[in-house]
């Protein structure tokens, strides 16, 4: 497993501070989620009076279960201050659907999400900010350095997709049907290079 | 290690490199990645299909 510094911005303070990327997402980050973000986004699920959000039934200690064996597979986790940040799950197995990169390989999202109490829309004033873009950052390094040259693709939950075409500058490719009827969203080698020289 | 190739073998692997737009290893690393994953979720009574959904078919794809 190997630890990056990366840095989130606490809305607070408006200070950026140092966390850590891990490519992987071990039993203390597990732990971290079971006993802290779960039961949060379990309240928010059976509070009738407020949002759920999208992503509530995600079960990380599953996912990890099913896919930690496989190659083609990877979890990535970001904490910070002793708090999870954030976790995220690709697979580089699948093919790009943009004409011009058709057919080749890309990192392909399954699942990114951030910490409860980082999402505006369940805490008045999120605890930091960034952790999406660090992973999605982090998605068109892995590609880089897989030869995929930055190629990124992922299927979007509703509430996500300003973040991933308006900040992140994938390309938007509709509703797909065989998919949960999902957007479904592309990243090019020309907008990862323009993502990162942006970031 | 070294990895003896037949000259098809070794013409098959430069198309898809060319093809995937990845270096001879990537696709060889690819391959290895998707058979992995392939394999463990071929389990006795289940099938691996290819769905063409313009003409609604679906073929099966044999793997040993």
């Amino acid at each position: 497993m190997t630890e990056s510094k990366v840095y989130l911005l606490e809305s607070k303070s408006g200070d950026l501070v140092e966390a850590s990327l891990f490519d992987d997402i071990q039993d203390e980050h597990l732990e971290l989620w079971s006993s802290t973000w779960a039961p949060l986004m379990r309240s928010f699920r059976e509070s009738l009076d407020t949002f759920t959000p999208e992503d509530s039934h995600w079960n990380w200690k599953d996912k990890v279960s099913e896919w930690r064996n496989f190659l083609g597979y990877q979890f990535y986790s970001i904490v910070c201050s002793g708090e999870l940040q954030g976790l995220m799950l690709t697979t580089d197995l699948y093919s790009a659907r943009i004409q011009e990169q058709f057919g080749k390989p890309i990192v392909y999202v399954h699942l990114l999400s951030t910490a409860p109490w980082n999402r505006p829309e369940l805490e008045p004033v999120p605890r930091y900010k960034g952790v999406g873009r660090i992973l999605i950052l982090c998605a068109t390094q892995a590609s880089i350095e897989i030869g995929y040259k930055g190629r990124v693709g992922l299927h979007s939950l509703p509430k996500a997709e300003v973040f991933y075409e308006k900040k992140c500058g994938f390309t938007r490719l509709g509703k797909d049907s065989s998919y949960y009827n999902l957007t479904y969203f592309e990243l090019t080698q020309t907008q990862a290079e323009s993502f990162r020289r942006n970031y | 290690m070294t990895l003896n190739l037949t000259v098809k073998e070794m013409e098959v692997l430069e198309e898809l490199a060319q093809k995937k737009d990845l270096s001879k290893t990537g696709v060889m690393k690819l391959a290895l990645r998707l058979l992995q994953t392939i394999d463990a979720r071929i389990e006795p009574g289940k099938k691996l299909l290819v769905e063409d959904e313009s003409k609604n078919e679906k073929s099966e794809l044999v793997i040993l």
